[in-house]
């Protein structure tokens, strides 16, 4: 490929007419030296005088080691690792090793979604192009004809699979990332296995934990458990539940938060059940607001926030946080009319928004009308982007590309 | 260069082009790797520094001057009367004069940082040149860091398609 002409179907950044100019000016003097790549000279010889200037004094050496790149490297998001390996072999090589592609910094990528007519999908973040992971998870379909992805939390999926419609399901933990994954064993109550909910913090990437209360754990004798399953035993331990009632959780909202080693479960009477990774602190958090309606959750930045949508009215959408985590004290910080947002004037009948995520890294929501439209809305900045033009009730994912703890694979 | 001042230990460092410097200790301990040395009294003359010629050993003496805590350079008063955002801020803008140098000075300082584990250097080089080249296109990025192509056309198109959300 000629110099300056490789970048031809590349992204609008990319500035043909100017080779060097986007490089800083003063970073230009020595560029290539006489000891590298010859074939890249055209774009030196304009600043050939003033390089052999300034060589005089300087070490002739503007090739990057490879333990400076390395260093690089690990600092640059994935997104770049991945344009990267475009460079050269070498550099395919080095974005791709594990070490590298574990340091580097992850952030919300996109969303695992139902898509009715096209089944299990993603969509990228920036909603363009071919999707990120592969949302088939074919690495599984090998093993199992059944797969229904019931969490995401992440950069991992809480899997039911089987391969019988008819016969029992396992709970699976992936990593569709490096397609690893680790069958868990039956939770051990009696009857099929409960929901369940997936925990997994990628700042503590060699550890997941997956939580199971008994289904209708407040029967007549008032005793209740929960299943706590952690990767780094490979077995499920059965806690005494110490709430006062039985979490209620909408399984329809997939909407539980993994937090400070406790995992949040909104239930639909207004209450948020949670219990840590060992069984030991249980709490019930008073939502924010009194409506019957229940709220959905997310974490931003370290904190609980809780959202619901108005569809009665004029569809406004209010934004809590947990300003103060130990006494369970919300705060009001947003409210938007969520019809501005995607440009319409009214309500029409049977219409319906909602508020599917929050950034977990920065001040952006993201909204759908569960029809034709799904978009971002950064709170910062008050910039709207449609990001798929169909309507998702999205999972967020963030990449991780640590290895899945104990995995059988 | 440093000069001695009264009841600060100093530290000989040396370039393999010859060149000594004299530092005060807690300046070469904004190294790790230097912090180690004479934590394990390695460090009674002068420390033969290799790879990193005199020119980019002073700018990296530089940088840490500036950045040592407590008495730098400036002398305790500084820090006393200075608030903390104020200091910090002015080292923000001394970072950014600091790494307004030519693209083979900071790859130098790279490694020399890398080295050396210097962090707050090795941030600042690195992230810099990460700026640089995140929203190039390859080309640019390739003749940035004087990287050759060694794709096959075809080998090429099929990375630069499997990667392609990333160009998006």
């Amino acid at each position: 490929m000629p110099p300056g002409g490789g970048g031809g179907g590349e992204h609008g950044c990319a500035l043909q007419g100017q080779p060097t100019a986007t490089v800083r000016r003063d970073d230009d003097a020595p560029s290539h030296s006489t000891l590298l790549l010859p074939d890249i000279a055209p774009v030196a010889s304009e600043e050939k005088k003033q390089k052999l200037e300034r060589e005089q004094e300087q070490q002739p050496a503007p090739s990057l080691p490879e333990g400076g790149l390395m260093e690089i490297l690990s600092r640059v998001p994935y997104r770049s690792l991945c344009r990267f390996k475009c460079v050269s072999k070498p550099w395919l090589a080095l974005c791709s090793a594990p070490d590298i592609r574990k340091r580097s910094p992850q952030t919300l990528s996109g969303f695992f979604y139902q898509d009715e007519g096209e089944g299990f999908s993603f969509c990228n973040l920036n909603g363009r192009g071919p999707p990120l992971v592969d949302p088939s998870l074919s690495f599984l379909s090998k093993r199992y004809l059944y797969i229904i992805v019931q969490q995401v939390c992440g950069g991992l999926l809480l899997c039911s699979c089987s391969n019988n419609l008819l016969g029992e399901a396992c709970y699976l933990v992936c990593n569709p990332a490096t397609e690893e994954w680790t069958v868990l064993p039956p939770v051990g109550f009696p009857g099929p296995d409960p929901i369940a909910f997936l925990g997994f913090d990628p700042a503590v990437p060699s550890r997941f934990v997956v939580f199971a209360p008994q289904p209708n754990m407040f029967g007549v004798d008032g005793s209740g458990e929960v299943a706590i399953y952690s990767s780094e035993t490979g077995r499920w331990t059965h806690v005494q539940s110490r709430w006062t009632r039985e979490p209620l959780v909408d399984h329809g909202r997939d909407t539980q938060v993994f937090l400070n080693d406790t995992i949040h479960l909104p239930s639909i009477d207004n209450i948020m059940a949670t219990v840590d990774v060992e069984g030991k602190v249980w709490r019930e958090i008073q939502m924010p607001n009194d409506l019957p309606n229940i709220c959905d959750v997310g974490q931003s930045q370290g904190r609980l926030y809780a959202w619901k949508t108005d569809n009665f009215y004029d569809c406004q959408l209010y934004i809590w946080a947990l300003e103060d985590y130990d006494t369970g004290k919300w705060t009001l910080k947003h409210t938007f009319k969520v019809l501005e947002l995607f440009g319409r004037n009214c309500r029409k009948h049977g219409d319906s928004y909602a508020m599917f995520a929050i950034h977990p890294d920065c001040n952006v929501i993201f909204l759908t009308d569960k029809k034709n439209m799904t978009l971002s809305y950064d709170m910062d900045n008050q910039k709207v982007h449609v990001i798929c033009a169909k309507g998702m009730n999205g999972l967020p994912y963030t990449p991780c590309f640590a290895e899945l703890p104990s995995a059988g694979h | 260069m440093a000069t001695r001042e009264a009841g600060k230990k100093m530290i000989m460092l040396k370039s393999p082009d010859g060149m000594e410097f004299e530092v005060e200790e807690a300046v070469a301990m904004e190294s790790q790797t230097i912090r180690k040395m004479i934590e394990d009294d390695c460090a009674d003359t002068a420390i033969l520094i290799p790879n990193i010629n005199s020119k980019i050993l002073s700018r990296v003496i530089e940088y840490c001057n500036k950045h040592v805590p407590t008495t730098g350079a400036t002398g305790a008063a500084a820090s006393d009367t200075v608030a903390p955002a104020a200091l910090a801020e002015d080292l923000k803008i001394w970072d950014a004069e600091f790494i307004k140098v030519n693209r083979a000075t900071r790859f130098n300082l790279i490694q020399a940082a890398s080295y050396l584990n210097i962090k707050g250097l090795l941030d600042l080089t690195s992230q810099t040149t990460i700026d640089t080249i995140s929203d190039n296109s390859l080309e640019e990025i390739r003749s940035f860091l004087s990287t050759k192509n060694d794709y096959l056309p075809e080998e090429e198109q099929t990375i630069r398609r499997e990667n392609q959300w990333a160009f998006q």
